[in-house]
């Protein structure tokens, strides 16, 4: 294995980071190489062990500084944008199972994963009927002034029965987005304290 | 070494380092490891929680084609330093008043 196949099975194996955070990481390893030089590469790559092993490493890491709060207030904010999404419930994941677990305790996260994803899943569900509702709701208020003219009174009725539709599809967009959010924020919470403790 | 090497011990050490000049990756490591057992791939993570704690920071100079980027300590850093410092030497007046070993002081 030379310089470019190891950061490429590298970069390959830091998948779950947002791209930002996995070029930093690829251009510190590149430039350590660069910087040893040629002639040491393949001591280099001893050193850093498996590009599987180093990204285990740096993984857990970057879940165990997203998990400390002792950060600034702009830090805080922007790591409460990468818990809640569900890429910050993957990282979290991956971290964790890069760790030795207990078979006991990689039992009880497979089974709190696949909870967690039952749950996402679900949330998603509502959202896109939501977003349904919304364009029913639309369509039946376009559909009511088209009448307003001929039926006023059904028109009326029709026009109501369309904005119902909107507001409810609405809420349940807007709403169970924001759970969706708090959701993954607290599960990646969850398996980040797990991470924490278990390093 | 025999003894483990916690994170906070070696955020102090990097920090003491990066307080006799700015270095960049390679040899900060090298540094580093004259004096403690670590591995290459130890030192990221620091560099990077480092400069989240507002620490140290970076900036980039071209070197032969390629960027290469350097560490400087701030003066945060360099508070941090103090007060692990300080922290060090009581952890390490109390550990050698146990083992019963003065020959460092």
């Amino acid at each position: 294995m030379n310089k470019e196949t190891y950061l490429k099975e590298l970069r390959k194996n830091l998948k779950v980071l947002d791209s930002k955070e996995r070029d930093e990481v690829i251009a510190f390893y590149e430039e350590y190489f660069d910087d040893a030089g040629v002639e040491n590469e393949a001591k280099v790559i001893e050193e850093f062990g498996t590009p599987k092993e180093l990204s285990k490493k740096i993984l857990v890491d970057v879940v165990n500084r997203r998990f400390n709060e002792s950060e600034g207030e702009e830090e805080v904010e922007d790591k409460k944008a990468k818990n809640s999404s569900i890429r910050g419930i993957w990282v979290v994941l991956a971290a964790l199972l890069a760790l030795p677990l207990s078979p006991i305790l990689l039992a009880l996260v497979i089974v709190l994963a696949a909870i967690a994803f039952a749950i996402v899943v679900t949330i998603i569900a509502v959202i896109l009927s939501g977003a349904l509702v919304v364009g029913v709701g639309v369509i039946t208020f376009g559909l009511g002034l088209t009448l307003l003219l001929s039926k006023f009174g059904a028109a009326i009725t029709v026009i109501g029965c369309g904005l119902i539709c909107y507001g409810v599809g609405a809420f349940l967009v807007i709403g169970f987005a924001k759970l969706l959010s708090l959701f993954c924020y607290a599960v990646s919470r969850g398996f980040a304290a797990l991470v924490h403790k278990n390093n | 070494m025999i003894f483990q090497l916690g994170s906070t011990l070696l955020d102090a050490c990097v920090l003491a380092v990066l307080t006799k000049g700015e270095a960049y990756g390679y040899t900060l490591t090298q540094q580093v490891k004259t004096v403690l057992d670590i591995s290459e791939s130890t030192l990221y993570p620091v560099l990077r929680r480092l400069q989240k704690d507002g620490a140290l920071e970076t900036y980039d100079e071209p070197f032969q084609g390629r960027n290469r980027r350097y560490y400087k300590i701030t003066d945060r850093g360099r508070e941090l330093y103090a007060y692990y410092l300080s922290e060090w030497n009581t952890y390490k007046a109390s550990v050698d008043s146990l083992l019963g070993g003065d020959k460092n002081e």
